[in-house]
């Protein structure tokens, strides 16, 4: 029994004077729990959106508008959609959400338009999530001017339960 | 040139000779990519769900069919009351459970509204969000399309284009980040140890006394692993390729030469930690900590740089592996050539010439 207690003591001398080891020992598992706990996340919080506006109408500012409001999203804009294309291509971007022209007309006229969106998916979970998102805001957007432009409630709609 | 030849011929002769060398360097990349290919997927896909429906109607019928008829869930169970709920999340069984209100039609046609709730196993805070997006989006899909809203005016069609990836693909993300992590291991670590089991064998001094210059010790050192770890990043491409489906748009030669860059890069990092290192252990454990970690979290690999606290997205700034990560990704997923990645090679050729710099410094004729 004693021996050993002799062999822990000699172990336990050589950890010690090592002084390139014990600091590691010591320290990263510290600063690996650090980092792994602020790093590990797939939250989305700053989705980089490139906005082309080709209608430059108060209808499609108004759109934008609400993008802008949100924390999640980081607004650009362009003029040109291959401009807006080469900030996907060198990473500045993750969305690109293009606004045709007439887009008010449209659904002034024709009740209904389109808009563009193309989603950097080689990260397909993140991509996933901002489609979500940005579907979720244009129907918002949508329900909005339900109400503002033809006093339409509509009739089935959906209600975060808190 | 004769003497150094020579050396490198004893290195090589040195790594193929021992089966575990030869292992890490070949087996462990091959069994590592297949790995997190297929094992390290976050693909949701067949969640398992309970419904409590309190209503039972023709609506709750119809949403719970389109929530498992989207591939996402997979009904393990239908609930009868509230009480079975804990029970069935805390045994793990289910990930999430919906519930409809009592009286849920009727309360949407006399109310214009109607409640559902989501209780989701946030122990994994990551998959739950995504289940509950999901789910959401699944609902409120289930209203848009369902007649009464359709028949309303004002329609936006959103034309969603999923590019670089269609069928959004979790391997995308794997295979280059899998290949980043690999190479900088190795080259790093295989040098590393290789120059600081020298020292710990004592047979560094016979070849500081030796006619080789230092500088041909540590290139001689070097080469080997060059040529390893480049038929490496051959196979893990062609694994990518062949096995996941990977495409390679851009142009391989450019792809090549920068992955030839990086292995460049980690090696002279290599060189400067065994400079440091006094023993393989120490050697080994700088690597592993200066590399492994950083690289997995820090580079992009798994998770996104951009969501992190500003001061981890600082640190990763100076880990090589991002920068690597996003030019694979741009030449293999995005096609683009040299244009848009000059600035990511500029900045590990960069890394490379300041590792060099530092170790021949730090390069010790003399033993201690």
């Amino acid at each position: 029994m004693r021996t050993i207690l002799f062999l822990l003591q000699k172990e336990f001398i050589q950890i010690f004077r090592d002084k390139t080891m014990l600091p590691m020992i010591i320290l990263v598992p510290i600063l690996q729990m650090l980092i792994l706990v602020n790093a590990a996340t797939f939250e989305l919080k700053n989705i980089s959106m490139v906005v082309v506006n080709q209608d430059m109408s108060a209808t499609s500012r108004e759109l934008i508008s609400g993008f802008e409001g949100s924390k999640f999203f980081d607004l650009q804009y362009e003029f040109s959609v291959d401009k807006a294309h080469e900030s996907l291509l060198d990473n500045t971007a993750d969305v690109i959400l293009v606004i045709p022209a007439d887009f008010e007309r449209d659904l002034i006229r024709e009740k209904s338009a389109s808009v563009q969106i193309l989603i950097n998916a080689i990260d397909g979970m993140a991509a996933g999530l901002i489609n979500v998102y940005t579907g979720n805001f244009i129907n918002d957007f949508r329900q909005d001017l339900l109400i503002e432009w033809m006093n339409i409630k509509p009739a089935l709609r959906l209600f975060p339960l808190k | 040139m004769n003497r150094f030849t020579g050396f490198v011929k004893k290195e090589f002769l040195h790594i193929i000779r021992d089966v575990r060398s030869m292992l890490i360097l070949f087996g462990i990349p091959v069994v590592q990519i297949l790995l997190f290919g297929y094992v390290l997927s976050n693909e949701i896909r067949n969640a398992n769900i309970a419904i409590l429906d309190h209503s039972r109607d023709e609506i709750t019928a119809q949403i719970s069919q389109k929530l498992i008829a989207s591939g996402y869930f997979r009904l393990k169970a239908n609930l009868n009351s509230a009480d079975q709920i804990e029970p069935l999340l805390k045994s793990g069984k289910v990930r999430q459970v919906i519930i409809f209100e009592p009286d849920f039609e009727k309360n949407l046609v006399r109310e214009n509204k109607a409640h559902v709730q989501i209780i989701a196993d946030a122990s994994d805070p990551n998959t739950a969000n995504m289940l509950v997006s999901y789910s959401r989006a699944i609902i409120s899909d289930y209203f848009l399309e369902s007649a009464e809203t359709t028949s309303l005016p004002l329609q936006i069609d959103q034309e969603v284009r999923m590019l670089y990836n269609e069928e959004l693909k979790g391997v995308f993300m794997f295979v280059p980040g899998t290949m980043a992590l690999i190479l900088m291991l190795l080259s790093a670590m295989m040098t590393s140890i290789s120059i600081a089991r020298e020292k710990e064998l004592g047979t560094m001094e016979v070849l500081l006394v030796s006619p080789l210059r230092p500088v041909q010790i540590v290139l001689g050192k070097v080469t080997p692993y060059i040529g390893m770890a480049f038929i490496n990043a051959v196979v893990i491409i062609a694994l990518g390729v062949f096995v996941f489906g990977m495409p390679v748009l851009g142009s391989l030669t450019l792809l090549m030469a920068e992955s030839l860059l990086f292995i460049c890069m980690a090696l002279s990092l290599g060189i400067l930690i065994s400079t440091k290192a006094k023993s393989q252990q120490v050697a080994m454990f700088i690597s592993m900590f200066a590399f492994l970690l950083p690289t997995m979290l820090l580079s992009g690999f798994i998770f996104p740089v951009k969501n992190m606290p500003l001061l981890l997205q600082w640190i990763s700034h100076v880990i090589p592996a991002k920068y690597y990560i996003t030019i694979i990704k741009n030449i293999m997923l995005k096609g683009t050539g040299f244009l848009f990645v000059w600035k990511e090679t500029l900045i590990i050729a960069a890394m490379m010439i300041a590792f060099i710099i530092a170790s021949v410094r730090m390069f010790k004729v003399r033993l201690e």
